[in-house]
């Protein structure tokens, strides 16, 4: 009886205890659903805003791939160009700064008319955060026009005999013959070259059509440079009302003259030791260099260094030399007057656009050096019939 | 004797009366308590549901206006929608090059023009534009001018045009606003948009500017 009664007594006691737990279990278990439901609802709208953050972010990043390649596509001196005139685009490409995402973007030539290029680009903004990657994609056709694009270390507007005092280092686009008798160490495109005693690699001739436009301006369309833009603001060139630049003389960019550029309406003579770092335009007359160590540098990219309208001449009885590290523009040619030894000479490095009736006279006693350098070569709007430089989208899609 | 008294009040077991109650009232204290932190729950995963469909759907809209405008070649006409007249934006879409044609007609055809317009009726904001059928496309290639699409009267005529449809573009919308930033010197044309939406009494505003990305000049 004893046995029995505690049996029962135990079986009561394992009964409260389950029911217990029971409850405990049940509030444990709707504790942890709410604990879920809540986590849940957080990590849902951590994600919803990570996804918003994300996709605003790819967005931006394929526009700056698109503002990439329209910057590129405008200066392509300045554009990772591997193979080809134009940036192809590239994969991966980050902007800095606290921005994680990256742009692939692809350029294809679409067409062209004339000096204007069509380009067809595509730029897929990639921004992740975790495990989790957006992205975004915007298309556009983009119309470009470089301005005059300078190639070549000559470029020659008639029929022209190169005589054995010229060495040209570079390549030579002529829209008539060449008859080299000097030294050219490039390609010459021409419609007829005759190499009699002069020093080319025959193999590197062709025609002057496979050159592409030739880059020189006529008088009639060369940009007048008394007021120029800069920055766009207009500013006007200075006068420099005389006929001797006399030695030592320093002329440069002022606030006012930003591109430094100096103009004389008749003929001007330059002596000994003058430093132009700026544009030297003789409007209407000749330049005569009648002495030593003058140089002119362009100030900023995007003028040339010297224009004269008439002769260059290179006046004898002495040291005589004279440098131009930039675009030079003739319209008529460049000849020498006294006494001019082979010492004498005239270095242009850049690239010279004969726009006259010849080059350099076969009677120059001098040596005149013609190097061309692609980095003293940016003069996009010397020429007023091509369309100024600029990059205009046509399309955009996103 | 003393032990068997012992032994059968320990068998009888049990709560007595007062631990019975203090029991039950620990008990509907704690349920109470889950039953109070559930209702709560309930009621902010409501209100959250709400924010977020109204942000996700403002996000929807705005996405889509923003694609529509920044991509458009010119603006004709946006209004605030004041007196009764609704909020709209009119303007050509596009102008597509295609093949040897690098940069398009340059001609705003009928098919190139679309609106957007608030009604405040269904608090909606719809996209009107023309959709062919085969049978239309003669009314597709109509020419517009700068003057047919730059007035409420134009925008209006616009819907009536045979084979302009509409699709909704943004649901609970509860106050729109356009207007129109013509181009500075040097600058690009822009749309600036006011959007209020309302969600059972949850409110969002958003506003912000579109710059057109590839304008043309304007059609004559």
């Amino acid at each position: 009886m004893y046995l029995r009664k505690k049996k029962l007594s135990r079986n009561i006691g394992n009964r409260s205890g389950g029911f217990t737990l029971v409850i405990v279990l049940a509030v444990v278990a709707m504790a942890a659903t709410l604990g879920y439901a809540l986590l849940s609802g957080a990590s849902l709208r951590t994600q919803a805003a990570r996804n918003a953050m994300l996709a605003s972010e790819a967005e931006s990043v394929a526009e700056s791939g698109m503002n990439l390649a329209s910057y590129y596509l405008q200066y392509p001196a300045r554009a990772p160009i591997t193979s080809g005139s134009y940036w192809t685009g590239g994969n991966a490409i980050g902007f800095g700064g606290s921005t994680s995402g990256t742009a692939d973007v692809t350029v294809a030539v679409a067409g062209s008319s004339g000096a204007t290029i069509y380009y067809d680009v595509t730029s897929t903004g990639r921004a992740t955060s975790g495990t989790t990657s957006l992205s975004r994609k915007i298309t556009s056709r983009i119309e470009v026009n470089l301005g005059t694009q300078v190639k070549y270390g000559a470029t020659i507007a008639a029929n022209t005999t190169i005589p054995a005092s010229v060495t040209i280092t570079g390549d030579i686009q002529s829209k008539g013959t060449v008859l080299n008798l000097g030294k050219i160490i490039g390609t010459v495109y021409c419609s007829l070259l005759t190499n009699a005693f002069g020093v080319i690699p025959a193999a590197l001739s062709g025609s002057y059509a496979s050159a592409g436009p030739i880059a020189l301006p006529s008088a009639s369309n060369l940009k007048d440079y008394r007021t120029y833009t800069l920055s766009g603001i207009t500013y006007s060139a200075v006068n420099l009302n005389m006929t001797l630049v006399a030695d030592g003389t320093t002329l440069g960019a002022t606030a006012s003259n930003p591109a430094g550029i100096y103009y004389v309406d008749g003929n001007l003579e330059i002596r000994n030791n003058v430093t132009i770092t700026g544009t030297l335009v003789c409007r209407n007359g000749t330049l005569t260099i009648n002495g030593s160590g003058s140089t002119v540098t362009p100030a900023t990219n995007g003028f040339p260094g010297l224009v004269v309208k008439s002769n260059l001449i290179l006046k004898g009885g002495g040291a005589r030399d004279f440098r131009v590290a930039g675009v030079t523009w003739l319209g008529g040619t460049i000849t020498s007057s006294g006494i001019v030894t082979a010492a004498n000479h005239l270095d242009f490095v850049g690239s010279v656009m004969f726009a006259g009736s010849g080059t350099v006279s076969t009677l120059f006693g001098g040596k005149v050096n013609i190097t061309y350098d692609n980095t003293k070569v940016s003069v996009p709007d010397i020429d007023t019939s091509v369309p100024s430089p600029n990059v205009r989208v046509l399309s955009w899609k996103q | 004797m003393n032990h068997a008294i012992f032994e059968k009040r320990k068998c009888a077991g049990g709560f007595t009366l007062l631990e019975l109650c203090f029991g039950l009232l620990i008990t509907a204290m704690v349920f109470g308590a889950v039953a109070g932190i559930a209702t709560a729950f309930s009621k902010t995963w409501v209100a959250t549901e709400g924010t977020q469909m109204l942000q996700a759907g403002s996000r929807q809209s705005i996405a889509q206006v923003e694609r529509e405008l920044r991509s458009a070649k010119f603006v004709g006409f946006a209004s605030e929608g004041k007196s009764g007249d609704p909020a709209r934006v009119v303007y050509w879409a596009d102008d597509t090059p295609s093949g040897a044609n690098m940069t398009g007609d340059g001609k705003m055809q009928v098919s190139e023009v679309r609106l957007i317009e608030h009604d405040a009726s269904s608090d909606s904001l719809f996209l009107y534009k023309f959709v062919p059928n085969g049978s239309n496309a003669a009314t597709g290639a109509s020419e517009l001018k700068k003057s047919d699409t730059d007035d409420a009267t134009d925008a209006a005529n616009f819907k009536r045009i045979s084979g302009v449809t509409a699709q909704t573009l943004g649901r609970n919308v509860h106050e729109a606003k356009f207007k129109l930033k013509d181009a500075k010197k040097g600058g690009l044309p822009a749309v600036e948009y006011d959007l209020k939406y309302d969600v059972d009494g949850e409110e969002q505003h958003e506003h912000g500017t579109l710059t057109l990305r590839a304008p043309l000049p304007d059609p004559l």
